[in-house]
């Protein structure tokens, strides 16, 4: 079995450790060995938040080394870019290109904006394989922000950047999660799959638009 | 998760009382036990949340970690099968009992699951369990994954009944938080209630001279205590929880021409060890390690109890296929290293004489001349680490040739390189990037802001006049006041220190006012010892209880003024009347839930007035602010009293000061360099403290519908 280095980054409430949780779930249904760690700041919101995640067949530490990372699934750009020395070489990256700006009274917060977001986006794109879309939009469209998660799972899955189908992630999701959930999240992911375009921040003419 | 696995295999050992207090990692081993506990009273049919009936587990969030081990003790003289739950800076405060019952022995298994934190992520210490093993005399298990975890506390639930010892079980933040996939045993929720069963129909406290401490008692256990430290090593050295790994295994049979690299470790730095020279194994444009691994045989013996120590099994590792170089891989201190450099003093002093077999020219590596000896380890450390000493090795091997052979110059350089590595410059390429810091801050809207920064204000007015207001914090969410801009933290120390460390201040201080903040948990820790110290002995300080009524640095675990137990209700002990049962005269008690509503500055002066006249008064004052924690609600729910006032900013009036950012320093409110204005973000809970700040009147609240 192919092992599959997985980074999830982002800023605290966005549904991270979730989203793992969910993968993880996947994989061990696929007989994957899983070691997984989740490194949470001090402050339980708006703090940074990543997820290592480890599907091989032997046993492991769960910290990902440098430059071994296969795949990065970025919930928002700054917190994506910050393990860009985690990635191997043909890592992929999916990127949530909306960005969350931080509020502590400190320069560099001054200085981040959308002018970093698109400077990030280009590196991504020219670096890696990069698929990145406003999952903040899609999911507000779509009417739950918070189902914002799920859907980059889906595309995650959609666009072979884990190795599970679309399907699996289905199955998984009736099978594994509360009832209660379970039909918001199925819908997210068919929702998801069929807007991708619409909110796709690079056309076919790999213009960057955010 | 590697703290569930501890619970499961504590549960799967016939548990019958789990007592704890909450800190991270350690916290969800009890939410477990608790969660696992509710639910077999679902399937039982007994949904009384009743503690003590026969088939269910009795769980207990405790007062503190003293309390906790001494309720464990309790049940454990009668028989039952304990586990008490603690962070690495709990034990402190346990080790009082601790140090006292290893002289006496347990009855039933009593199992200390402490969880230690290296770099820190969220504690006040770097310190190493593993050293209260030795001493105090109580072996510790050392587990390295989630599986091992809860094999290993099967383990020590087997050594601690054989040999009526309390034990240690020691994790660390990446077992303890990390997820792996275990394999547990085959056991039904009604065999795990039918073993309850009988295991409590066995329980009962007999009385025995045994049970009391006296100095004699203790004389006469010492040697014993001693005694069973050699025999629980020597089933140590047996187990098959320290194992050896051989690495490189090809051409086996030209071993006897191969030199022999030994690799000691334990807990995850098992893993980095292992990945890191598979890391290096894999990388053939490493000429140097691919040469190391065709001329040495490398072998990892991974250690899961490190106290008493396994002296045979590390002593039989050495000498098989005779170690040239030994390494030592270890997060925090150096207690492997120690044990095995003690171990081949103690070999070379004994054998010496009769053979030749003298371990002399062994060439050793561990924190005294090489890896870190502060913060977490990872794969990239230990890699930096074994390539160095590859080289070394190889170099030390021409050199040796030449007859140019400077070992100690070696060590040096290479301690100054790894220093030099491990700032990473150089590393991070593309750094035209700038990316957002972000800080740990109190949350948006959290009603500990509001106190700090009344307090603040109020000492301003003090300082007109020359006083100075010196704050004293405590462990817990509010720690957080410390950062700016509220910088309301002058002193920390640890769990409850803050008031006596304000009593103490104010001795010496004079001309100062001395505020104590502390958390309702806290409170109920260790805090209320200090409040009766302040005022028997007549201190002027002035206490504030910062009482979200909930434990929720932690996640929310309920404490004696919550109304809540660990399972089902109870009677709040209320925090002021304790204050006044103290002595305290003068205590008032502010609900911060009111400040929500349309007359906020009205209700803001009537706090900063009743800070100023509790600062005022001479004696032991308090203040308690009672509030929610913002993380407690339901997020975006209309349970507010504001439920129709929303916060907004009028950008015609805002001239971009940033006072209001640069006052709370609420994580709302964000400064947009681009268009130079104020962005009022997702995360305002409409609390609107901010509006008390802004001079321009930009900050308002509307009532919407
Ligand atoms: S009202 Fe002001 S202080 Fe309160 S959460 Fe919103 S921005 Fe922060
Ligand atoms: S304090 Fe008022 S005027 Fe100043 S930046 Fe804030 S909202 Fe604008």
């Amino acid at each position: 079995m192919k092992k599959c280095d997985i980074i999830i980054s982002g800023v605290g409430g966005q549904g991270i450790v979730l989203a793992s949780r969910l993968i993880a779930t996947m994989a061990l249904r696929k007989g994957y060995k899983i070691s997984t760690a989740e490194t949470i700041g001090m402050s339980q919101r708006g703090g940074s938040v990543v997820s290592n995640l480890r599907l091989d067949s032997y046993r492991k530490g769960s910290l990902i080394p440098k430059g071994q990372a296969n795949v990065i699934i970025g919930f928002e750009p700054a917190e994506a870019y910050r393990y860009n020395e985690y990635l191997n070489k043909d890592a992929k990256v999916l990127l949530n290109s909306n960005p969350i700006y931080s509020s502590s009274k400190t320069p560099e917060n001054e200085i981040y904006s959308k002018k970093e977001v698109i400077k990030i986006m280009e590196l991504f794109d020219k670096n890696n394989t990069l698929t990145s879309c406003n999952f903040n939009k899609m999911a507000l469209e779509f009417g739950n922000l918070k189902t914002m998660n799920i859907m980059m799972i889906a595309i995650a899955c959609f666009n072979n950047y884990l190795p599970f189908s679309v399907n699996e992630l289905n199955n998984t999701i009736k099978e594994e999660m509360p009832s209660k959930i379970k039909d918001i999240n199925l819908k997210a992911v068919e929702f998801a799959i069929n807007n991708f375009e619409k909110y796709a921040n690079i056309n076919s003419n790999n213009v960057i638009k955010i | 998760m590697g703290n569930e696995a501890i619970a499961l295999g504590a549960i799967h050992s016939n548990l019958s009382v789990a007592t704890g207090y909450a800190g991270t990692p350690s916290t969800e081993v009890m939410e477990t036990i608790i969660k696992e506990v509710n639910r077999m009273d679902k399937i039982n049919n007994d949904n009384t949340n009743d503690n003590n009936n026969d088939t269910t587990i009795y769980v207990e969030w405790s007062t503190n970690e003293k309390v906790a081990l001494e309720n464990a003790i309790g049940a454990s003289y009668s028989g039952a099968n304990t586990i008490v739950t603690m962070k690495q800076v709990g034990l402190n405060v346990a080790s009082d009992p601790l140090m006292s019952l290893t002289y006496l022995g347990t009855n039933g298994a009593l199992v200390i699951v402490v969880t230690d934190d290296p770099t820190p992520h969220s504690s006040q210490t770097e310190q190493d369990t593993r050293h209260y093993g030795s001493f105090a005399n109580v072996p510790v298990f050392d587990p390295c994954d989630a599986q091992e975890a809860y094999d290993l506390t099967k383990y020590a639930y087997e050594i601690s009944g054989k040999y009526k010892t309390p034990v240690i079980l020691r994790s660390t933040t990446r077992l303890s938080h990390g997820y792996n996939d275990v394999i547990i045993d085959k056991v039904t929720d009604n065999e795990v209630i039918e073993r309850l069963k009988t295991e409590k129909s066995n329980i009962g406290f007999i009385k025995d001279p045994k049970w009391a401490i006296m100095p004699k008692l203790v004389s006469k256990n010492h040697p014993i205590l001693e005694e069973k430290q050699l025999k629980i090593a020597e089933d140590f050295s047996n187990s098959n929880f320290n194992n050896i790994t051989i690495f490189n295994n090809k051409n086996t049979d030209n071993k006897n021409n191969k030199k022999n690299l030994g690799i000691i470790t334990s807990g995850v730095s098992y893993y980095y060890t292992l990945e890191a020279l598979n890391i290096l194994k894999e990388d053939k444009t490493n000429d140097e390690f691919q040469n190391f691994l065709d001329n040495y045989n490398i072998e990892i013996l991974k250690i899961s109890t490190p106290y008493p120590f396994p002296e045979s099994k590390v002593l039989d590792f050495i000498k098989n296929n005779k170690k040239d170089i030994l390494v030592t891989v270890e997060e925090l201190d150096s207690v492997l290293e120690d044990n095995t450099l003690k171990l081949i003093g103690k070999y070379n002093s004994t054998i010496n004489n009769t053979n030749n077999n003298n371990l002399n020219n062994i060439k050793f590596y561990g924190k005294y001349n090489l890896f870190p000896k502060c913060g977490e380890y990872n794969v990239d450390i230990v890699k930096t680490l074994l390539n160095k000493i590859i080289n070394e090795d190889i170099e030390f091997e021409c050199n040796n040739n030449n007859n140019n052979n400077n070992n100690n110059n070696n060590n040096n350089n290479n301690y100054n390189n790894y220093n030099k590595n491990k700032m990473g410059n150089g590393e991070n390429t593309e750094q035209e990037i700038t990316l957002p810091v972000r800080l740990p801050t109190l949350c948006a809207g959290c009603m500990h802001r509001i106190a700090f920064y009344a307090f603040k204000k109020v000492a301003k007015e003090f300082k007109k006049q020359n006083i100075e207001t010196i704050f004293s914090g405590d462990i817990g969410c509010y720690t957080l006041g410390a950062t700016p801009p509220l910088s309301a933290t002058d002193t920390c120390l640890c769990m409850g220190a803050g008031i006596s460390l304000a009593t103490g201040l104010s001795r010496v201080n004079s001309n100062t006012k001395n505020i104590a903040f502390i958390g309702d948990s806290t409170f109920f820790h260790s805090g209320i010892p200090a409040v009766v110290n302040a005022v028997y002995n007549e201190a002027d300080v002035t206490i504030v209880v910062l009482d979200n009524e909930t434990t929720a640095m932690t996640g929310h675990q309920p404490h004696p003024g919550t109304g809540q137990k660990a399972r089902g209700n109870a009677k709040v002990i209320d925090i002021e009347k304790v204050l006044k049962s103290c002595n305290v005269e003068n205590v008032q008690t502010i609900d911060i839930s009111k400040f929500a509503n349309i007359e906020q500055e009205e209700v803001f002066n009537n706090i900063l007035k009743e800070c100023k006249s509790s600062m005022e008064y001479k004696g032991v004052s308090a203040i308690i602010f009672k509030g929610d924690c913002v993380t407690k609600k339901i997020p975006n729910s209309k349970k507010s009293k504001a439920k129709n006032l929303k916060v907004v900013i009028d950008e015609n009036l805002c001239n971009s000061c940033k006072l209001c950012i640069n006052e709370i320093g609420c994580p709302a409110l964000r400064y947009d360099s681009l268009n130079n204005s104020i962005e009022l973000l997702d995360s305002c809970t409409n609390c609107g403290l901010c509006i008390n700040i802004c001079p321009k009147g930009a900050l308002s609240k509307k009532l919407v519908f």
